[in-house]
């Protein structure tokens, strides 16, 4: 059975209070060929729709999940909880395929 | 696309190129090792023919212009090319997304630090083995397996995230498990567990590598349970062998859809293998723009969308899911590159590909031939 190196790495669980930016050298870019948001990464690109875009954006390492929940819930006019499960649910992914770091 | 009333299973107009979004840069066919699976023709490019730098940076600047957003310099073994360093800056500056796909054993700790400043996005380094004398039979290079730890270690100490490609097959698929902690153990964020395809030199000695339909369950169950188990820490990717599937692998996500190759000399080719279908001619980049040749060319054409398939394809659901499969394997077992690929179900050649995996996985012999420039280039 394989077991994860100890010291090394261990799976990245993020909370409302964890800070979150992007992998390294995973680049946020606009494709203007086909007119989207994407992430770029190694043999991946995944395209964002406009909401991942702006909260993957303000994911920049200056705030914490909560912050930019509660920033989302007041542009947005919506509820905080609703918001962070869908904030908190991309980013786990996202985090997860080492798109971003904590 | 849109006016006619006709079924929608049956589609049949030929399909208008979209904008691909990888292309793969072989820019030598030299390497340091000599694998028996390599994916490179039997016939394989000598120096003398290789594009110079100028003549990338133009396909470069011609790959930024037509909207590809990743560019992988593989080969051969692409850090034998002087100039790889110039023609990573020159995709970097272009806002190309830049991989290098390497064996690493030519790649000193230098030319790391040199490629992670200039803004290479990822390195793919190739395992043959997680048992260090195994790994350097199958490379065939004395030393091969302790250069790759080197490396990948400068890799990851520069910052670059790392991906182990682990291609498997007969002699080595038993080890998978080490190979996949060997993985973890490099640091990288991700492992391609490739079944190996059978084309080039691994169709020439594919007796010695087809795996069992016992060895191929297990690891099929290792994965499962080792991408549970390394959620977060490892993905891992997995690539199915062909000759014993039910459903065709969906072949370089449809042919002349998202990818394009191109050979040393500038040839260029919808997939790495395609110039084993010898019914087919193809363009090179030293005459035309790529742009035309992608849209417009012979060979991107002729398998483009779906107006080719055979009725059964054009009738199925996943007609636009696997794209009708691999047409090199179909042209290697069937001798007609436009019949669906044998690894499916409903194809007539199914059955004799099932054979054909069978028996040679029962074969014990070991005495593959090794990847080497001139076995096949003599007239
Ligand atoms: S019939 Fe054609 S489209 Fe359907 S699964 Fe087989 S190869 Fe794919």
């Amino acid at each position: 059975m394989i077991k994860s190196h100890d010291t090394q790495v261990e799976r990245s669980l993020i909370t409302t209070q964890s800070i979150v930016r992007l992998g390294q050298r995973i680049r946020l870019n606009f494709d203007k060929t086909r007119d989207q948001w994407i992430l770029l990464g190694p043999e991946k690109v995944i395209s964002l729709d406009p909401i991942a875009q702006v909260i993957i954006s303000r994911c920049d390492g200056s705030c914490s999940i909560a912050t930019l929940v509660e920033q989302l819930s007041t542009e947005y006019n919506a509820h905080s909880k609703d918001i962070e499960e869908d904030v908190l649910l991309l980013l786990q992914d996202l985090v997860d395929k080492r798109f971003m770091q904590l | 696309m849109s006016m006619n009333n006709q079924a929608t299973d049956e589609v049949t107009m030929a399909e208008e190129a979209k904008a691909p979004l990888a292309l793969l840069l072989e820019l030598t066919h030299r390497c340091p090792l000599q694998c028996p699976y390599c994916s490179n023709p039997l016939k394989l490019e000598k120096v003398a023919s290789e594009l110079n730098t100028e003549q990338w940076m133009q396909v470069l600047d011609q790959a930024a212009e037509m909207g590809i957003l990743q560019v992988h310099f593989s080969g051969g073994e692409p850090a034998l090319r002087k100039d790889l360093e110039t023609l990573v800056a020159h995709a970097e500056k272009l806002g190309l997304y830049s991989n290098l796909i390497t064996s690493a054993v030519n790649l000193s700790q230098t030319r790391i630090n040199t490629l992670a400043e200039i803004g290479l996005g990822h390195i793919q380094v190739s395992i043959q083995d997680s048992d260090e004398k195994l790994a350097n039979t199958i490379g065939g290079h004395p030393n091969g397996y302790q250069l790759k730890l080197a490396a990948a270690k400068h890799i990851r100490e520069a910052g670059i995230p790392l991906t182990i490609n682990a291609p498997v097959h007969r002699l080595n698929i038993d080890h998978l498990e080490a190979s996949i902690q060997m993985a973890v153990d490099m640091d990288a964020s991700r492992i391609e567990v490739a079944h190996v395809q059978y084309y080039g030199w691994a169709y020439y000695n594919r007796k010695y590598l087809m795996p069992t339909r016992k060895q191929l369950d297990w690891a099929t169950e290792v994965i499962k349970k080792a991408s549970k188990a390394l959620k977060g820490i490892l993905s891992i990717d997995y690539v199915v062998p062909d000759y014993y599937a039910k459903i065709p692998k969906s072949c370089m996500s449809g042919w002349g859809r998202q990818f394009l190759n191109i050979t040393p000399s500038g040839l260029v080719l919808p997939c790495h293998a395609a110039e084993s279908i010898t019914s087919l001619s193809f363009d090179s980049v030293v005459d035309k723009p790529l742009n035309e040749i992608w849209k417009n060319s012979e060979a991107f054409q002729r398998f483009r969308g779906t107006a080719w398939m055979p009725d059964t394809c054009k009738k199925c659901d996943r007609r636009e899911i696997d794209w009708g499969g691999c047409r090199c394997q179909a042209f290697a077992i069937t001798g007609d590159a436009s019949n669906m690929d044998p690894a499916c179900q409903y194809s007539p050649f199914h059955q004799e590909l099932l054979e054909l995996a069978t028996c040679d996985a029962n074969s014990t012999d070991y005495n593959f031939t090794y990847r080497r420039i001139n076995i096949f280039n003599e007239h």
